[in-house]
C-alpha cells in the first residue's frame, strides 16, 4: 500500500505514540488510520506510516477507549503524541465473596474497587467495618478501629501484611490504616471458620498484601487530605526487578492546633518499601519488603472538664509513643506440580509512654518463619496444603508507676496495671498443619489439622474441614467447623502484671452458608455461624488478666447489585449476640446493617452513599462513686457488666468525586460528607468526678472532608 | 481527625471537685490514733443532723461515730456515711496516722485583671491578719513538709473561686470567676463583702492525710477572731486566747453566728454537749465534720481558742 503511492507525490512518514490519558500508559494494537492507509501499534504503543503530504484526517481506535480524529495539514514538525481517554470508567465492586479462597467465609476488599465508597477518606481499609460480621463501632470514639469479627474480641483476631503479623492496624483512632493504600493490592478478611493455614487465633483474620511492581512502566501518586499527605512510587529496575516505597504523614501537629484535652496533637507517619525480583526465567519471584508505622501524641490526663484551667498547668501529661518496624524477605516459586512460599520476617514493636514521672515501656522483637506449599496440579481431585511455622519473641517490659491509671487500659497497659515492673519475657511458638483438598466434581472437601505449641502456654490440636458445594451454576453451598486456639500474648504471662497459670484458650466453631447469583446481576447470601469460647483472656483496667467462657451466633445477608459496571450497590444485615462471662460481649451487637451504592453518573464523575446502622454497643453503667482517701480520688462503683448500651449508631456518607485526566496523570478530587443524627451519635459516656453524673459524649453530627490524589 | 475531638461535646456536669456541692465525704484519715472524716453536710459548714459513720475493715464493721480507734498501720478501711436525710458516701482509705499537721499563713495579695498562674506568680503578698479588700485577693500557704504532692482545694458550697498558685498556695478570690476550657476568662462577678470557706487537703499518697479549714474575709469590717484557719465574726474585739461565744444556728452558708463573745480563762462557761468533750476547748472543725449537729448547738455556749 505505502509503494502504490509513491509517485502519487511527496510522502512522509507520520510517527507517534498512543497512550492511554490519565494513566499514560502506552496502547499496543491501537488502530491508526488515515485515508486508507492504516497501522497497528507495537507493545510500546508506537506507530508509523508512510502518507502522502497534505490535508489528511487522523483517526485513531483502541479497545474500551474512545476515538480520536484529527484533520491537520502534513508534515508534521514532531511525532504525534496521541492520548485515548478510556471510553468507560473503571467499575468498580464495593465487596465480593471470594470465590476461590480455600476458606468458607471470606470477604475480599479490592482496593480499585473500593477507592470510592463513600466514608473512606480514599482509604479502602477503612471500609472494613462496613463487612457483615464486623462490629460497627462509631468513628473517634475510644473503640474506633476495633476489628471485632463475629463476637471475637479484638485481641482474638490477627492481622497481617505480606504474610507477617502487624501489632496494629489503623493510626490513632482509625484516623487511618497504617500502610499508604496507593500500594495495597488487596484485603481479605476471614471472619471464622477458616483454614488449617492459620493458627494461634480464635476470632479471625485480617490479610492485606502490598502490590508488586509493574514490570512495564513507573507509577506513582500523591494523596492529601484533611487527615495526612504522602506519596508513592513503583517502577521497574531491569528486566526482572521493580521496587516500590510509599511513606505519609499526619500534618495536625505542625498546624499547631489550640485544644483542651491534648498538648500534642496527633502525630502519624507510615512507609513502605519493597524491593521484586524475579529468578530463573520467573519460576521463582523474591521480595523484600520494610514497612512501620508510628504514632505519638500528649494530653492531659483525666477529664479535664473537672480541671480548673489553672490547675491544668500542674496536672499531669500523658505522652503516647508507639511505633513498630518490620522487615520481611518472600520467596515464591510456582513448579510444576507445586506452589511454594517461604517467608521470614523481624519485627519490632515499642509500646512507650509517659504519665507525669512515670514512664512505661513494652519492646516486643518476633521474628517469623513459615512454609506455605500447595502440592498438586490445580484440577487435580487431590491436593496438599501444608505448611509450618517458628515464632520466637522476645519482650522487654519495664515501668516505674506506683498506681493504676485504669483510664489508659488502651493507651498504655502497664499503667492501667500500676505496678512497677522491670523483666523480660520471651517464648517460642510453633505450628505445622496439613489440608488436604479434595474436589469431587462440584464439591470440595477440605479435612485439615493444625498442631501448634508454645513454650510457656502448652499444645493445641486443632481439627477443621470445610466443604463447599456446586449444585447448580449459579447456586453455591458452604459449611464449615472447627477448633480454633489461641496462646495468650505475651505480656498477659508475665509473673509481675499478668497471670503465668493462663493456658491455651480456644473457640469452637461452626459457619455455614449460600451463595445465589439469582437474576445475573443480583446476588444474594446467607450465612449462618456460631462459637463457643473457652478460656478467651480478658484483661480488664486495672486489672490482672483472667480466662472466661463464652458463646456467640449470627445470621448474615448479603446481597449485591451491579448494572452496566456504572451502578453498584451492596447491602448486609446482620443479627447476632455474643456472651463473655455470663454477660453481654463487650461488642455485642444484635443488629447491623450496611448499604453501599455508587454511581457513575456522568464519564470521570462518581457519586456514592453509604448508610451504616447498629444496634449501640454495651457498656457498664456506675451506680455511683466510692471516695478514694489515699489519693483524693473517686472510683467507680459499677453496675451489671455491659448492662446498659450506648444509643443505637445511625451514620450516612456521601461521597463526590471528579477525576481530570490529564496526558499523562489523572487528577482526582473528592469531596465526602457524613451526617449522623443528634440522637444516634454517642460515642460513649463520661462521668463526673464523683460518678454521682454521667452524660453521653456526642461527635458531629455534619463533618466534611476534602481530598485529592495524583496517579501517574 | 483531631478536628472531630473539639467537636465533640457532652452536656457539662452540676458537679465539680473543687466545689463542696451535695452530701458527700470530703477527706478521711487517721489523727492521734483515731479514725476521722470530713463529711460535708451539702448543706453548708455544719450538718442540721449529724451523719451517720460507720467505719469498716474487711467487711467487718469496726466502729461507728467519731471516736473509733484506726487499726494497724496499712489496713484499708472501708467508711460508710449516711446522712439523716438518707444520702450515703461511701470511703476507702488505708490506715496511717497523718505525718505531719498541716499549718498555714495567710496573705493579702496585690492583683491585677490577669488571672493566669503566671501573672499571680508575680503578685505582692504579705501577711494578712485579718479581712482583705472587697475585691481582694487572699492567699493561702500549707506548711506541711510531709506531703508531697500538691494540696487539693475545695471550696464550701461553690461559693467564691480558689485558683491554685503552686503545690502548697491557692488564690482565693470573693468572686464567682468562669474560663472556658482553653482557660480563657469568660466572665468574673464579685460577690461583695462577704466570707469564702475553703478546705486544703494534703495527701502523703499511702493514707496519711492531713486537712485545713481555711477562711477568707473581703470587705468585712467586723472584729474577726481566729479558730485554727477559721475566721469568726463576732460583735465586738476580743483579746485572743480562751474566747466564750454563744452559738446560733443560721440557715446560710455559715451555719453558725457567733455572739456575745467574751474572752475567760477557763472552759467554766463552756456547756455540756454530748457530742463534745466538756474538758478541751470546742473545735469548730466538729461542726463541719458533723460531730456535732447545727440544732445540738443552737444556743449553746462555747469556749474557743483563739488566736
Amino acid at each position: 500500500m505505502i509503494l502504490a503511492l509513491v509517485g502519487l507525490g511527496w510522502s512522509a512518514e507520520l510517527e507517534g505514540v498512543v497512550r492511554e490519558r490519565g494513566t499514560g500508559d502506552p496502547l499496543p494494537n491501537a488502530l491508526v488510520q488515515v485515508g486508507e492507509l492504516s497501522t497497528a501499534t507495537d507493545l510500546r504503543g508506537r506507530f508509523s506510516l508512510e502518507v502522502p503530504d497534505g490535508a489528511v484526517t487522523i483517526e485513531v481506535f483502541a479497545p474500551d477507549h474512545e476515538a480520536f480524529v484529527w484533520s491537520t495539514e502534513l508534515p508534521l514538525d514532531e511525532p504525534m503524541q496521541v492520548f485515548l481517554p478510556r471510553a468507560e470508567p473503571t467499575h468498580e465492586i464495593v465487596v465480593e465473596a471470594e470465590l476461590e479462597q480455600p476458606h468458607v467465609s471470606a470477604q475480599v476488599l479490592d482496593k480499585e474497587r473500593v477507592q470510592k465508597a463513600p466514608g473512606n477518606f480514599d482509604d479502602p481499609v477503612r471500609l472494613l467495618q462496613s463487612l457483615p460480621g464486623v462490629a460497627t463501632t462509631p468513628e473517634y470514639s475510644p473503640t474506633a478501629g476495633a476489628v471485632v469479627l463475629r463476637g471475637a474480641a479484638p485481641a482474638e483476631s490477627r492481622t497481617f501484611l505480606d504474610g507477617v503479623e502487624i501489632p496494629y492496624l489503623f493510626h490513632f483512632q482509625q484516623y487511618s490504616s497504617v500502610f499508604h493504600t496507593g500500594l495495597l493490592d488487596g484485603m481479605a478478611m476471614y471472619p471464622s471458620t477458616f483454614g488449617a493455614m492459620y493458627g494461634n487465633t480464635m476470632g479471625g483474620v485480617v490479610e492485606a498484601s502490598s502490590s508488586r511492581p509493574d514490570p512495564a512502566k513507573l507509577h506513582g501518586g500523591a494523596t492529601l487530605n484533611m487527615i495526612m499527605g504522602g506519596a508513592w512510587v513503583t517502577a521497574p529496575v531491569g528486566d526482572s526487578g521493580g521496587m516500590s516505597m510509599s511513606a505519609r504523614r499526619s500534618f495536625y501537629d505542625v498546624l499547631g492546633f489550640d485544644d483542651a484535652q491534648y498538648t500534642l496533637w496527633p502525630r502519624f507517619y507510615d512507609y513502605l518499601g519493597r524491593w521484586d525480583q524475579d529468578l530463573a526465567q520467573g519460576t521463582h519471584h523474591l521480595a523484600l519488603t520494610a514497612f512501620g508505622a508510628g504514632d505519638h501524641y500528649a494530653r492531659y490526663l483525666g477529664d479535664t472538664a473537672v480541671l480548673d484551667p489553672l490547675e491544668r498547668d500542674v496536672a499531669d501529661e500523658y505522652t503516647y509513643d508507639r511505633a513498630f518496624h518490620a522487615i520481611t524477605l518472600r520467596v515464591d516459586s510456582s513448579l510444576d506440580r507445586a506452589q511454594l512460599r517461604s517467608s521470614a520476617a523481624f519485627v519490632r514493636d515499642r509500646w512507650g509512654g509517659e504519665a507525669g514521672s512515670a514512664t512505661q515501656e513494652l519492646l516486643e522483637h518476633y521474628a517469623w518463619f513459615r512454609h506455605d506449599a500447595l502440592i498438586g496440579e490445580s484440577d487435580a481431585t487431590f491436593r496438599w496444603a501444608l505448611g509450618a511455622q517458628l515464632k520466637p519473641e522476645w519482650l522487654g517490659a519495664a515501668s516505674d508507676i506506683q498506681r493504676s491509671l485504669p483510664e489508659l487500659d488502651v493507651e498504655a497497659p502497664l499503667f492501667s496495671r500500676g505496678l512497677p515492673v522491670d523483666e523480660g519475657l520471651r517464648r517460642v511458638q510453633a505450628g505445622a498443619y496439613v489440608e488436604p483438598r479434595i474436589t469431587l466434581g462440584s464439591l470440595d472437601i477440605h479435612p485439615g489439622l493444625r498442631l501448634d505449641g508454645d513454650s510457656l502456654a502448652g499444645l493445641s490440636v486443632d481439627p477443621r474441614l470445610m466443604l463447599r458445594y456446586e449444585p447448580l451454576d449459579r447456586l453455591r453451598l458452604r459449611a464449615a467447623a472447627g477448633r480454633y486456639s489461641q496462646a495468650p500474648e505475651l505480656l498477659e504471662l508475665s509473673p509481675t502484671v499478668g497471670d503465668p497459670g493462663l493456658g491455651i484458650g480456644y473457640a469452637d466453631q461452626v459457619a455455614g452458608g449460600v451463595d445465589w447469583a439469582a437474576f445475573g446481576r443480583l446476588e444474594l447470601g446467607v450465612d449462618g455461624w456460631a462459637k463457643r469460647v473457652h478460656d478467651a483472656v480478658v484483661v480488664e483496667p486495672g486489672k490482672a488478666p483472667r480466662a472466661v467462657d463464652g458463646h456467640a451466633w449470627g445470621v448474615e445477608l448479603t446481597t449485591r447489585y451491579r448494572m452496566r459496571e456504572l451502578f453498584f450497590a451492596w447491602a448486609s444485615l446482620s443479627f447476632g449476640r455474643a456472651w463473655r462471662d455470663g454477660a453481654p460481649f463487650d461488642f455485642d451487637q444484635p443488629i447491623t446493617l450496611n448499604v453501599v451504592a455508587s454511581w457513575d453518573f456522568l464519564p470521570h464523575w462518581n457519586v456514592g452513599v453509604r448508610y451504616r446502622y447498629a444496634t449501640g454497643l454495651p457498656y457498664t453503667p456506675a451506680l455511683g462513686g466510692r471516695y478514694l482517701g489515699d489519693t483524693d480520688a473517686y472510683e467507680m462503683m459499677p453496675g451489671l457488666t455491659n448492662s446498659a448500651r450506648l444509643p443505637n449508631y445511625s451514620k450516612a456518607d456521601v461521597h463526590l468525586e471528579r477525576a481530570i485526566e490529564l496526558r499523562r496523570f489523572t487528577v482526582t478530587g473528592y469531596l465526602e460528607g457524613w451526617f449522623v443524627p443528634p440522637s444516634a451519635n454517642g460515642m460513649y459516656v463520661v462521668y463526673s468526678y464523683d460518678y454521682s453524673q454521667s452524660a453521653l459524649v456526642s461527635g458531629p453530627v455534619f463533618f466534611p472532608i476534602v481530598g485529592a490524589r495524583l496517579d501517574l | 481527625m483531631p478536628l472531630l475531638l473539639l467537636l465533640s461535646c457532652a452536656e457539662p456536669f452540676e458537679v465539680s471537685r473543687h466545689d463542696l456541692g451535695p452530701f458527700r465525704v470530703a477527706a478521711v484519715g487517721v489523727a492521734e490514733g483515731v479514725l476521722r472524716a470530713e463529711v460535708w453536710s451539702g448543706q453548708g459548714m455544719g450538718h442540721a443532723s449529724a451523719p451517720t459513720l460507720q467505719w469498716y475493715v474487711a467487711d467487718e464493721l469496726l466502729g461507728e461515730g467519731h471516736a473509733v480507734l484506726a487499726p494497724a498501720q496499712g489496713v484499708e478501711v472501708v467508711l460508710v456515711a449516711t446522712s439523716a436525710g438518707g444520702e450515703v458516701a461511701e470511703a476507702r482509705f488505708t490506715s496511717r496516722e497523718r505525718p505531719d499537721r498541716l499549718g498555714f499563713e495567710r496573705l493579702a495579695v496585690e492583683s491585677d485583671e490577669e488571672l493566669s498562674r503566671e501573672s499571680r506568680l508575680s503578685w505582692p503578698a504579705q501577711p494578712l491578719q485579718g479581712s482583705a479588700e472587697a475585691d481582694g485577693v487572699v492567699r493561702f500557704q500549707v506548711l506541711g513538709s510531709s506531703y508531697p504532692g500538691a494540696v487539693r482545694w475545695m471550696t464550701a458550697g461553690g461559693y467564691g473561686t480558689l485558683l491554685e498558685l503552686d503545690a502548697d498556695s491557692g488564690d482565693a478570690f470573693a468572686s464567682e470567676i468562669v474560663f472556658s476550657e482553653e482557660q480563657e476568662l469568660l466572665s468574673r462577678e464579685e460577690l461583695g463583702p462577704t466570707m469564702t470557706h475553703h478546705l486544703a487537703l494534703a495527701l502523703d499518697g499511702e493514707g496519711g492525710n492531713d486537712w485545713i479549714w481555711l477562711d477568707a474575709a473581703f470587705g468585712l469590717d467586723q472584729p474577726l477572731l481566729r479558730h485554727r484557719g477559721r475566721l469568726l465574726p463576732v460583735e465586738a474585739q476580743v483579746d485572743a486566747g480562751l474566747v466564750a461565744v454563744t452559738l446560733e444556728k443560721t440557715n446560710d452558708l455559715d451555719g453558725l453566728m457567733y455572739l456575745d463573745a467574751l474572752a475567760v480563762e477557763d472552759l467554766s462557761e463552756q456547756d455540756a454537749l454530748d457530742c463534745a468533750p466538756p474538758d478541751e476547748p470546742f473545735l469548730l472543725v466538729w461542726v463541719s465534720s458533723g460531730r456535732c449537729s447545727l440544732d445540738e448547738l443552737d444556743g449553746a455556749r462555747v469556749v474557743l481558742e483563739t488566736w
